[in-house]
């Protein structure tokens, strides 16, 4: 009598299922589309494009940081480039990260990775900071929406944290801002918005204060993993960062550089709070 | 002078860059060589800061065979990173003689350390006698300044 029972049931659940197939094919064939140029791109950025056009119009633009690629490259900046980074952080993030973290850990190649690539760059990082600054601006004014609001604090949180990580990022960022500049004039300005970017308690405080908003939000605290709005932790990663540089086959091109962000992070404790 | 930050700092480049095994001091000595003459002094005297907190501190005043070894190890680290550079020399002499004495305060261990690079160089160690039988003979010296730099000649 019981097994009369549970036979209908099951014949529902396999009928459920099927009308889910048909959609994940159509998925798959929209995704063939490949992005012809930056403007093709960021034309599908902003169409809140399906998960795999994502995937391929973030492999096509961080392939095109290849040379031989028509010399587009999103880190440098540019109007187009300036305008990718921004759809990047205010819609691609909000709306895909979590599905990236998902998807897939953050190694080179993955989607996450790929994005990732394509923000590590003056841009990049201050549009993040950017972003940041203006969710605590919001968060601060309406404390009624807070849940949300905070929620994307801390994915712009974690992605700044993502960005910066490794130990050899500055020197990256270095290294794909100034290529291609050999004089000395064009030099000194990218040098002096790096040494703004990183020598500054710009970070810190920013990152600080959305910490404080994000722990007050939610009660489960993974904001303990950031460092970047933690001072001392900001300082020695500074430090290491500086270390990797002067180790670098490089290091007789950035000494210059590198002597002066040190020289400015010196005064860490003094600058922010 | 020395914040928390800038010590922190300071000593994680001091020893990936120069003081760890197998650091090749001439990335240490690039690092110097890039700043500006003021910050140059500022975070050389905070290296001697460093080098006698973390090493030489607790040797006292009794003089062992260890705290020999110790401060000529010390003076070894501080040559390299002094040597090549003229200003540098010049500010190491001035950190054991200068009357505001940057070296005022740190412990002998350290003024001993200094002492024996300078004393690489006949003309400094010569300049650094007479400024300091110069202070020995002056009474206001003798009266004002702390025993322990005294003791450190």
């Amino acid at each position: 009598m019981m097994d009369d029972f549970l036979t209908p049931v099951a014949t529902i659940r396999s009928g459920e299922k099927s009308p889910i197939k048909p959609v994940q094919e159509v998925k798959q064939t929209t995704q063939s589309r490949n992005p012809m140029s930056p403007e093709d791109a960021l034309k599908t950025l902003r169409s809140e494009p399906e998960y795999d056009s994502l995937m391929s119009v973030l492999r096509y633009l961080s392939r095109s940081q290849q040379p031989e690629l028509a010399g587009f490259d999103i880190r440098r900046p540019s109007p187009i480039s300036a305008q990718l980074v921004q759809v990047l952080v205010s819609e691609t993030v909000p709306n895909y990260w979590a599905i990236m973290k998902e998807d897939s850990p953050t190694t080179k190649h993955s989607t996450q990775g790929l994005l990732l690539s394509c923000l590590r760059s003056i841009t990049g990082i201050n549009s993040v900071l950017e972003r940041l600054r203006a969710t605590i601006h919001d968060s601060a004014r309406n404390n009624g929406k807070r849940s949300h609001l905070s929620l994307e604090l801390a994915v712009l949180l974690e992605l700044l944290h993502n960005l910066l990580k490794d130990h050899d990022c500055v020197l990256g960022i270095w290294k794909s801002a100034t290529a291609g500049t050999d004089k000395r004039g064009r030099l000194r300005p990218i040098e002096q918005e790096l040494l703004a970017l990183f020598g500054s308690g710009k970070i810190i405080s920013l990152a600080a204060e959305a910490e404080t908003l994000v722990r007050d939000g939610s009660s489960k605290t993974d904001a303990d993993g950031y460092w970047t709005g933690d001072a001392l932790r900001y300082t020695r990663w500074i430090g290491e960062n500086i270390v990797a540089a002067f180790l670098s086959e490089s290091a007789s091109d950035i000494a210059k550089f590198f002597s002066g962000l040190f020289a400015k992070a010196l005064g860490l404790g003094h600058s922010g709070k | 002078m020395l914040t928390l930050y800038s010590e922190v700092l300071i000593r994680k480049l001091l020893t990936s860059l120069h003081l760890e095994q197998g650091a090749d001091s001439a990335k240490f000595v690039m690092l110097l060589d890039g700043l500006a003459a003021t910050e140059q002094r500022k975070v050389l005297f905070s290296v001697l800061k460093l080098l006698s907190a973390d090493f030489l501190d607790r040797l006292g005043l009794c003089d062992s065979d260890e705290s020999k070894r110790l401060i000529s190890a010390v003076a070894g680290a501080i040559a390299p990173i002094v040597w090549e550079c003229q200003t540098r020399r010049r500010h190491i002499t001035e950190w054991l003689t200068g009357p505001t004495g940057a070296g005022l305060g740190e412990g002998i261990g350290i003024r001993r350390a200094v002492l024996a690079v300078v004393s690489q160089d006949k003309e400094a160690v010569l300049g650094v006698l007479e400024k300091s039988i110069s202070q020995f003979g002056d009474q206001l010296y003798i009266k004002h300044s702390p025993i322990l730099q005294q003791e450190g000649r």
